[in-house]
């Protein structure tokens, strides 16, 4: 299957899956009743928070297998994996701040989880203008490519982080009435979906831009 | 607070949906410019769009 097709059938069931979870988040799911509507954000804002791990991980790999094989296919793939992860990134860093100032009554507290993610927000917002910095095209590969991997190690931090350090606003477990925990899959399910579809069409554009980047340079020469 | 059950409870909800609906424009917002970026690129490097 070429990418475009794949792109295809990927969009073709994100978009309906995500319409779906959308309907259940606001029309199917129960309201909670301490926080009240403001908890229905609980089911993007952790779908994407493990679409995003998901993505930084994939990144994680790629990027040593660019390290180890230096082949621009996988300098394609760990770039898009890493763009993809980070917009999943910036969606739970702004979420999380709207959810917490209805809970909680404040847009920001400096407790581990939240510090940690932060810390591996920044550290794939350097990594994303790093790619668009125009330099030496190898080099910058290499040094986004360490970059990934480093960053990556503040995930299983970030999981942990509640646990080994307790929180002031994150719980260790999450208690759902089974109508949340449908919503939840379908909502984790759907992300996941949109995810890959995202990635797909960023590897696709990759692919595309180097193709016509060798064309030039070709043109030039 | 280090533990807290999403269950429902008894009683009447905090009014807080213009909270959750904005965090959901924002996110459809950010998705959506991000997939007509990357459409954007595609039909630039010579791609038709998906």
């Amino acid at each position: 299957m070429s990418l475009k097709h794949a792109c295809r059938v990927l969009w073709i069931l994100a978009l309906p899956a995500n319409l779906i979870a959308m309907w259940m988040v606001f029309a199917y799911a129960p309201v909670e009743m301490q926080m009240g509507a403001v908890q229905k954000i609980f089911y993007y804002h952790v779908s994407s928070a493990i679409s995003g791990y998901v993505m930084v991980f994939l990144a994680f790999c790629f990027s040593i297998a660019f390290i180890w094989k230096e082949r621009r296919g996988w300098d394609i793939l760990a770039h898009a994996a890493a763009e993809v992860g980070w917009i999943f990134l910036s969606i739970v860093i702004i979420t999380g701040p709207v959810w917490g100032r209805a809970a909680w009554g404040k847009w920001w507290v400096w407790e581990p989880r939240l510090t940690t993610a932060l810390i591996l927000w920044f550290m794939y917002t350097a990594y994303v203008l790093l790619r668009s910095m125009a330099q030496d095209e190898e080099r910058q590969a290499k040094m986004a490519a360490v970059l990934a991997i480093v960053a990556f190690f503040d995930v299983p931090i970030v999981n942990r982080a509640v646990a080994w350090w307790g929180s002031t606003v994150h719980p260790q477990r999450v208690g759902l009435s089974p109508e949340m925990k449908v919503t939840f899959v379908t909502s984790m399910g759907a992300v996941l979906l949109l995810a890959s579809a995202l990635f797909i069409t960023r590897v696709w554009a990759g692919k595309l831009e180097a193709v016509k980047r060798d064309g030039e340079i070709e043109e030039k020469a | 607070m280090s533990w807290i059950t999403l269950g429902s409870i008894a009683g009447q909800p905090p009014d807080t949906g213009g909270y959750a609906l904005s965090a959901y424009v924002i996110l459809c917002g950010i998705l959506a410019v991000y997939s007509l970026s990357l459409w954007i690129r595609i039909r630039k490097a010579g791609g038709s769009e998906p």
